[in-house]
């Protein structure tokens, strides 16, 4: 009861808008207050919320933010615009394709959004793209950032299940170019509606052979040949970091430092883009961040721990499988419920929470920790596009000055016919996250 | 008064300036020192020893060290969802001056729950398995970064009240 | 504090009606989803049915199995703080760096030293346990035969302490494990959860792990030799109660504690020894090729282990180290 009246609590005040991290410290403490149990262990777990598996998430910031100041992300965006000039769709087609890109490199969804939607908008809306087409597609498509490994959110997984790293980071591939190509789908099917040919291009079409103005490829200044060349040290990146990776030279978490590494000496002495007084800024906007991003989770690992004490997983656990005994269902059911949390939770207590209370269902039910991993992570991209606690359409919104509500309707079909079925294919075809890590690791334990 | 503010004002900016350089030094150290053990292990053969533990106390003492100032402009992640419901200002203004005060309440009883939480640490004198560095000093970090916050939390409830009042009258 | 009678009258003074609920928690598996080659897990639970069963509801434990709580050391540091009521498991030897006496390499030669000296209410090391953890917040109520550890590997056959050059060896943040592995091979500390695919990927070659635990975690998949160096046996099945919360128990209750902690011990014996036997085919059956040290072959080990004895000694300190040797020596 206490329990129940502290999680409402927790809801009300995010509803309401406190800062979330607060609401589940109020929430833990409030718990304390009713029940009469001890505080005693809240900063003992708070303090050591922080795992060597967390490190991941400044090393990738950092690497995310580097990547688009050393030239890369510039060079993987000509690229994108390159191959896909001929594309039906038009230019919009490369918000998926060059998010996608970004995430060979990047293991963060935040940062794919935020790198696409600086470097990306202006090109995009000077071509006639509607920006709150722009902004919800950005957002939409943040989740290809982890979805293509480097993943930071399966290197978090790991601190709260048993599930290897490199298993997922392989089990989100083909999950990730499914949404991928989803996405191509509808940008071709939708687009016309957000896409006017601004003036300037209207008058040289007229001449040219292309009925379709979508098509027209972007004023170019240098040639084809040039592009590829320049983007061979971006595709170098994730050789470089999966092969080292993947051979044993170093870790995931490692793998961060080393992109940072990469995109500091290819962005220093190839692109030559980057300058010293950029870097330490980096760093020093990184620790910032940190302040913001990862104190979610000693907060809400405070509560996860009141519900772990009070049994709320095994009764979780009763609870669904009280619906039904068909595996089906309760697959179902935990969908249901990831989506719906997915909501109103941020990412870092969706994965952090809920990993902890669905490990005794899934484990009674035969779902591997490596396909619960990625549904989580597909839930993780659906709850940052879904409306009110939605950082993707946040951050995407903030960057191209366009209101959440105007975001909604270009986010719909998205939504729609894209990530939550991608939800639902990840449930229910395990083979689509278990074969490629079992094709390139022999088993997965 | 407004010259004491002008004194406190200047001092805080300043506590800032340091404290965000020294994110910046922590950072680069951090991935400094994941770099080194990289090399070290593969290239050398040798393990960099107790350092290896370092990052990631660097990374816990940069996150408590820089969630006050995210708290100072009250820019933890929140969800901005009211201002599309309710139109009344007044009411908005309200209810941020609770939702604050609230804020306060919790992060004033959880600095308390700190400090108890060190003294004992100091007592039992716990070390980091690598470098031996005695756990309260790091844990330290909680009691600055929760007094910090509260402090903040203060500040920022007492200006929506007033701005509140204010619409009212 | 009274209590002085027991005759059935719930009433308000006493503490004849007072239920004790009480946590436990442990970084070993769930047995109940991890039946097989879990004595550790297997124990704890018997620990808990038998506590409750015999105090008739007034105590009830609850379990909390893998980690759940917190890792290792945070679960020991809980329970000194009288957060956690029961610890099941390592008093690690950051918490008091004489808890590492216990770990030292080639120690205890076999079971029935442990037995006699370990796994006994009147063991002279298990009343050196208690009083280390009576200065670290707690109070050791029983103290298990736990296991030994061999060396598990993907590369080759390990024989000699020379055959660790070159391999890359998973350790954890431990001093003596730590300081034990790189002095002979490439040693780094991975995180549990990260050995399976880093023997995959040869991230790491191998590590120290007793036979059952290469089984329960399957690395049978990925590694094809295991040795019985039995270099350490560690300090792993411990029954610890929170000082403040033993000491508000009444004298009955701490009886039926006490002996549903040794019982519990004695299960994790016979089911660890059973289970080793057990592991050893397995590992055949699936291809592992184990290998029995010879006794000259082992020498290089324990000559190995002994050339660390001043460094170690002097971190665990010399007194706790010479009463553990002496209590040694006075068995033979
Ligand atoms: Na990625
Ligand atoms: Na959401």
């Amino acid at each position: 009861m206490e329990l129940l009246i502290s999680t409402g609590l927790i809801l009300v005040l995010i509803f309401m808008g406190m800062s979330v991290p607060f609401c589940f410290l109020s929430g833990s403490l409030f718990y304390a207050f009713l029940s009469g149990a001890s505080t005693g262990g809240y900063v003992s777990t708070a303090f050591n919320a922080h795992t060597h598996g967390v490190l991941a998430i400044p090393l990738f910031m950092i690497a995310g933010t580097l990547i688009e100041k050393s030239g890369i992300a510039k060079t993987l965006i000509d690229l994108g615009e390159l191959m896909l000039r001929r594309f039906k769709g038009g230019m919009g087609a490369t918000i998926p394709v060059v998010s996608a890109f970004f995430g060979a490199l990047s293991g963060s969804g935040t940062a794919t959004v935020t790198t696409m939607g600086t470097m990306l908008t202006p090109r995009l809306e000077e071509l006639g793209w509607d920006r709150r087409y722009l902004s919800a597609f950005i957002a939409a498509a943040g989740p290809l950032g982890y979805m293509i490994p480097p993943n930071m959110n399966a290197i978090i997984y790991t601190t709260v299940s048993s599930a290897s790293v490199a298993a997922l980071f392989l089990a989100t591939v083909i999950p990730g170019i499914i949404w991928l190509a989803l996405y191509l789908i509808i940008n071709r099917l939708t687009y016309k509606q957000w896409y006017k040919v601004p003036e300037s291009v209207e008058k040289q079409t007229v001449q040219s052979s292309l009925n379709d103005p979508a098509l027209m490829e972007p004023v170019k200044k240098t040639s084809s040949l040039s592009i590829v060349i320049d983007s061979i040290p971006a595709f170098l990146m994730p050789v470089i970091i999966m092969g080292g990776i993947y051979s044993g030279i170093f870790s995931a978490t490692e793998a961060g430092a080393v992109g940072c590494l990469y995109a500091l000496i290819v962005g220093i002495a190839y692109y030559k883009k980057i300058k010293l007084r950029d870097v330490f800024k980096t760093f020093l906007n990184t620790g910032n961040s940190l302040g913001s991003i990862l104190i979610m989770f000693p907060m809400t690992l405070m509560f996860s721990r009141i519900l772990v004490v009070n049994n709320v997983p095994a009764m979780l656990t009763e609870f669904i499988t009280g619906f039904s005994t068909n595996r089906l269902v309760i697959l179902l059911i935990i969908d249901i419920v990831l989506i719906f949390a997915g909501c109103f939770l941020d990412v870092g207590v969706l994965l952090l929470v809920f990993t902890p209370l669905l490990l005794p269902t899934a484990s009674l039910i035969g779902l591997t920790q490596v396909q619960l991993g990625v549904m989580m992570f597909v839930a993780v991209g659906v709850g940052t596009i879904t409306p009110p606690m939605a950082m993707n359409l946040f951050i995407a919104g903030k960057i191209c000055d366009v209101e959440l509500k105007d975001m909604l309707k270009p986010l719909v079909p998205f939504l729609l016919f894209a990530a939550l079925p991608m939800m639902f294919l990840v449930t229910y075809f395990p083979e689509l996250s278990l074969w490629l890590p079992r094709l390139v690791l022999g088993a997965i334990n | 008064m407004s010259r004491t503010k002008e004194i406190f004002e200047r001092l805080e900016k300043r506590l800032y300036q340091v404290v965000s350089n020294l994110l910046g030094i922590a950072m680069i150290a951090l991935t400094g020192i994941i770099l080194v053990q990289v090399f070290a292990r593969y290239v050398l053969n040798v393990s960099i020893g107790g350092f290896e533990e370092l990052p990631l106390y660097l990374m816990i003492i940069s996150v408590w060290l820089a969630a006050p100032f995210v708290a100072r402009r009250d820019q933890h992640v929140k969800i901005d969802l009211l201002n599309l419901v309710i139109k009344n200002d007044r009411v908005n203004k309200f209810i941020e001056a609770v939702l604050r005060l609230i804020t306060t309440v919790a992060l004033s009883s959880f600095f308390v729950l700190c400090v108890k939480f060190v003294a004992t640490s100091r007592q039992y004198g716990d070390v980091t398995p690598g470098l031996q560095i005695p756990f309260w000093m790091i844990q330290s970090v909680l009691v600055f970064s929760t007094f910090m916050m509260s402090f903040y939390y203060i500040l920022l409830t007492i200006k929506s009240f007033k701005e509140a009042i204010k619409w009212n009258s | 504090s009274g209590g002085d009678s027991g005759d059935g009258d719930n009433g308000d003074g006493g503490d004849d009606g007072k239920v004790y609920e009480w946590k436990m928690g442990t970084i070993y598996n769930d047995p109940v989803s991890r039946p097989d080659f879990n004595a550790f897990g297997e124990s704890m639970q018997t620990f808990i049915d038998l506590v409750n069963e015999r105090s008739e509801g007034r105590i009830v434990i609850t379990p909390f199995y893998n980690s759940v709580l917190g890792a290792s050391g945070e679960l020991y540091d809980q329970m000194r703080r009288g957060e956690l009521e029961v610890f099941y498991g390592q008093p690690m030897s950051n918490i008091d760096p004489r808890f590492g006496v216990f770990n030292l390499p080639y120690i205890m030669s076999d079971y029935d030293q442990v037995l006699e000296l370990v796994a006994n209410p009147d063991g002279e090391l298990y009343k050196l346990g208690q009083e280390l953890v009576a200065d670290n917040g707690g109070h050791l109520v029983s103290s298990g035969a736990s296991l030994f550890r061999g060396f598990f590997n993907t590369k080759k056959r390990v024989a000699t302490v020379d055959d660790m050059e070159g391999l890359k060896v998973r350790t954890y943040e431990d001093p003596i494990v730590h300081q034990f592995w790189a002095g002979i091979s490439n040693a780094a500390p991975m995180p549990y959860s990260e050995v399976y695919t880093g023997l995959q990927t040869n991230a790491v070659d191998g590590l120290e792990f007793a036979a059952t635990s290469v089984v329960s975690s399957k690395f049978y998949e990925v590694g094809k030799f295991y040795s019985d160096i039995n270099w350490q046996w560690t300090w792993g099945a411990n029954i610890i109660i929170s000082q403040e919360k033993w000491d508000e128990l009444p004298d009955d209750l701490k009886q039926i504690v006490s002996d549903a902690a040794w019982e519990a011990m004695e299960v994790q014996y016979e089911l660890e020894s059973a289970n080793t036997s057990k592991a050893i085919d397995e590992l055949k059956n699936n291809g592992v090729e184990v290998y029995n040290l010879t006794d000259e072959e082992r020498a290089t080990w324990i000559d190995y282990a002994r050339s660390l004895d001043e460094t170690f000694a002097e971190e665990i300190g010399e007194e706790t180290v010479q009463r553990v040797l002496d209590a040694i020596a006075s068995l033979e």
